[in-house]
């Protein structure tokens, strides 16, 4: 039997295919209204963070001039120095910052290092922070750097130094953490579960809260074969603290490289409405670090991220962004 | 006068006076501090008349002429009016005719490069061009004094200041050149007190100096530098090169910051010897100002938000 669809779920319908459609690059129909910023807590906590950026210098007079980000994310190596006042006039008109490390190294065999513990820790509580993120990767190891974030083998001792490096860095953090999943172009062998056995059983012993990467799952479908929404199926909805969102490339061997500099692929954006079909996270992030394209191709997929998480919020299936519509020309409002 | 005062105020002996004299000093200090604090903060103009501050204007307030020039030069070359004179140089050359509606700093600058004979003229030789002709540049400041933003040595009241500021040390000095005579006469050492007059004579000189700006001025500037400090952020980083800054918004960067804000971008040529900033120690942030370009000959384009009446929303 059909059923009449009320207005303002179809205008709704309306307004996340636009703003989908706008990051495939398709004609629009008319512009899009800003939506209302989702307002779902983090886990824990009565704060929400909404639609979010990485903070890039670069991206600063952006992020400054678009008034709907719930949050940013300060990377703190770049940042050993000092923060730049333009993240402080952010957090003081109300933006919520995160500190979001690379080098703790929680896969290490090593603890994780108190001085990076502190530096995080200093960071969360200036800009009193409701959680801190990092990776769940290794980036050292036999006092050498490796420069990347590395995978874990997903092994029964690999997962026991991550259980216990997580909980020693819990231990000294003010705030929650976040762990994110990484992209990798390699895979160890001999591996003795799954990643999602991995991940829920990290999450489960730790309390540690997950920063979902989405396109790190979709740049590991491409690599490795991973079943990315069975993965995200898997996952307690509820210990999902706010998730990225990027783009990045395929080279000429055919893996996908996680580079940030790339637009958003659709495949992710879908991965995005997946989520939300299940329950919408606290927060959606773009991540964006180089090769940075005109505002308007950013605030196009912000809007589209924006899109979803709003429809995720009622529960309803936003529509598949197929529809015929016009490329965006208005850049950032004055 | 209260000569029986004096009298016995000379009589001290001397510790006692020098003692006395250093309080009176402090005290001529604090009374001029807050007499120019006081009488030059620079008052508001009449409700009503309030108007929005000029990319020339702002420039003019936050670092003279010398600053309108460089956002003047940054807006022409911008604009493809002028170019390098040589791929890369700093030198300007004309490339496109003036605008009919150019404010009178951009007719100046472009007549001034059209005759300019031998090497072309660059932001450095162009930044001395007040002293041969102020005009343009006294037009803006003029502005800038009628809002209060600067300091207008020629007021009524600025005159008034001063000669309050001036009569207080010159008191003071007298009464310890009284005391010196009298010492020398009584033939007491008066070394210590020759040092504290000449201490009080360099206070004089140094406190009837006035501020260019205003102390309501200083608190736009430094309210627009922190809110604007994202786009300081972004030009410095060289993101001009690409999208991420309009015209206006570079505009703006330039006359809040200077040409620093010029060198990683695609102007850096105009004043190639500056070294890079740096990119943590500045940030910051604004949303609402940004400076027009829309010049009709009164100011160079407006820069959003900044009221005359007392800050920028």
């Amino acid at each position: 039997m059909m059923m009449r669809m009320p207005a303002t779920v179809t205008g709704m319908r309306q307004r996340v295919t636009q703003a989908v459609s706008k990051v495939l690059h398709k004609p629009a129909a008319h512009a899009l209204s800003p939506l209302p910023a989702p307002a779902r807590p983090l886990p824990g906590s009565s704060r929400t963070l909404g639609l979010g950026i990485g903070w890039r210098p670069e991206l600063a007079w952006m992020i400054e001039r678009r008034t709907d980000l719930g949050f940013i994310e300060l990377l703190v190596e770049n940042h050993l120095g000092g923060v730049p006042e333009a993240v402080h006039v952010l957090h003081e008109r109300g933006t919520t910052v995160l500190p979001h490390g690379v080098s703790l190294s929680l896969g290490s065999a090593d603890l994780p290092e108190r001085e990076r513990l502190m530096t995080l820790s200093r960071l969360a509580r200036r800009f009193d922070a409701p959680l801190v993120s990092e990776h769940l990767a290794f980036v050292r190891a036999g006092g050498h750097n490796s420069g990347h974030l590395l995978p874990l083998p997903r092994t029964r001792e690999a997962l026991e130094t991550a259980v216990r490096n997580v909980r020693a860095a819990q231990a000294l953090l003010p705030v929650p953490l976040a762990l994110e999943n990484i992209a990798s172009l390699l895979a160890w062998p001999g591996a003795e579960m799954s990643e999602a056995d991995f991940w829920n059983e990290l999450l489960d012993r730790t309390g540690v809260l997950m920063l979902l990467d989405l396109e790190n799952l979709y740049a590991n479908r491409r690599n490795h074969g991973l079943d990315e929404r069975a993965f995200i199926d898997s996952l307690p909805m509820d210990r999902i603290a706010y998730v990225h969102v990027a783009g990045g490339m395929t080279d000429g061997e055919g893996l996908y490289h996680d580079t940030h500099a790339h637009p958003v692929p659709s495949p992710v954006l879908m991965l995005l409405q997946h989520l939300c079909e299940r329950q919408r996270p606290p927060g959606v992030l773009l991540e964006r670090d180089d090769h940075f394209p005109p505002p308007g191709a950013l605030h196009d997929e912000l809007d589209a991220m924006a899109a979803l998480l709003s429809a995720g919020r009622n529960g309803q299936r936003p529509p598949a962004p197929t529809q015929p519509l016009r490329p965006r020309h208005d850049d950032v409002p004055a | 006068m209260n000569l029986p005062l004096i009298s016995s105020v000379l009589d001290l002996s001397g510790p006692a006076f020098l003692v006395l004299y250093a309080a009176a000093w402090f005290a001529v200090l604090m009374i001029t501090r807050a007499l120019k604090r006081h009488f030059l903060s620079g008052a508001p103009p009449p409700a009503g008349t309030e108007r929005r501050l000029s990319a020339y204007e702002l420039a003019s307030l936050a670092g003279g002429p010398a600053r309108a020039v460089a956002t003047a030069l940054t807006r022409l070359t911008h604009q493809s009016v002028l170019a390098p004179a040589t791929e890369g140089r700093p030198g300007f050359a004309v490339q496109q005719p003036l605008p009919i509606q150019a404010h009178e700093l951009e007719r100046l600058l472009y007549r001034e490069i059209e005759l300019s004979a031998g090497s072309p003229p660059t932001l450095s030789t162009l930044s001395r061009l007040e002293t041969r002709h102020p005009r343009p540049f006294s037009h803006l400041e003029d502005r800038l004094k009628e809002s209060g933003w600067l300091v207008d040595p020629a007021a009524s009241r600025t005159r008034w200041v001063r000669a309050g500021v001036a009569l207080s040390w010159l008191a003071l000095i007298a009464l310890g050149v009284t005391k010196l005579s009298v010492g020398v006469s009584r033939d007491r050492p008066v070394g210590l007190l020759v040092f504290l007059l000449l201490v009080t004579a360099v206070s004089l000189w140094v406190t009837l100096r006035l501020p260019r700006v205003t102390q309501r001025g200083e608190a736009l500037l430094s309210d627009l530098a922190r809110r604007n400090a994202a786009l300081r952020t972004t030009l410095t980083r060289g993101s001009h090169s690409g999208h991420n800054v309009s015209h206006e918004d570079l505009l703006l960067g330039v006359a809040l910051f200077g040409t620093v804000v010029l060198v990683d971008g695609p102007l850096a040529w105009m004043e190639p010897t500056r070294p890079s900033p740096s990119s943590s120690g500045d940030g910051g942030s604004s949303s609402s100002s940004s400076c027009g370009g829309g010049d009709s000959g009164g100011g160079g384009g407006g820069c959003g938000g900044c009221g005359g009446g007392g800050g920028c929303s």
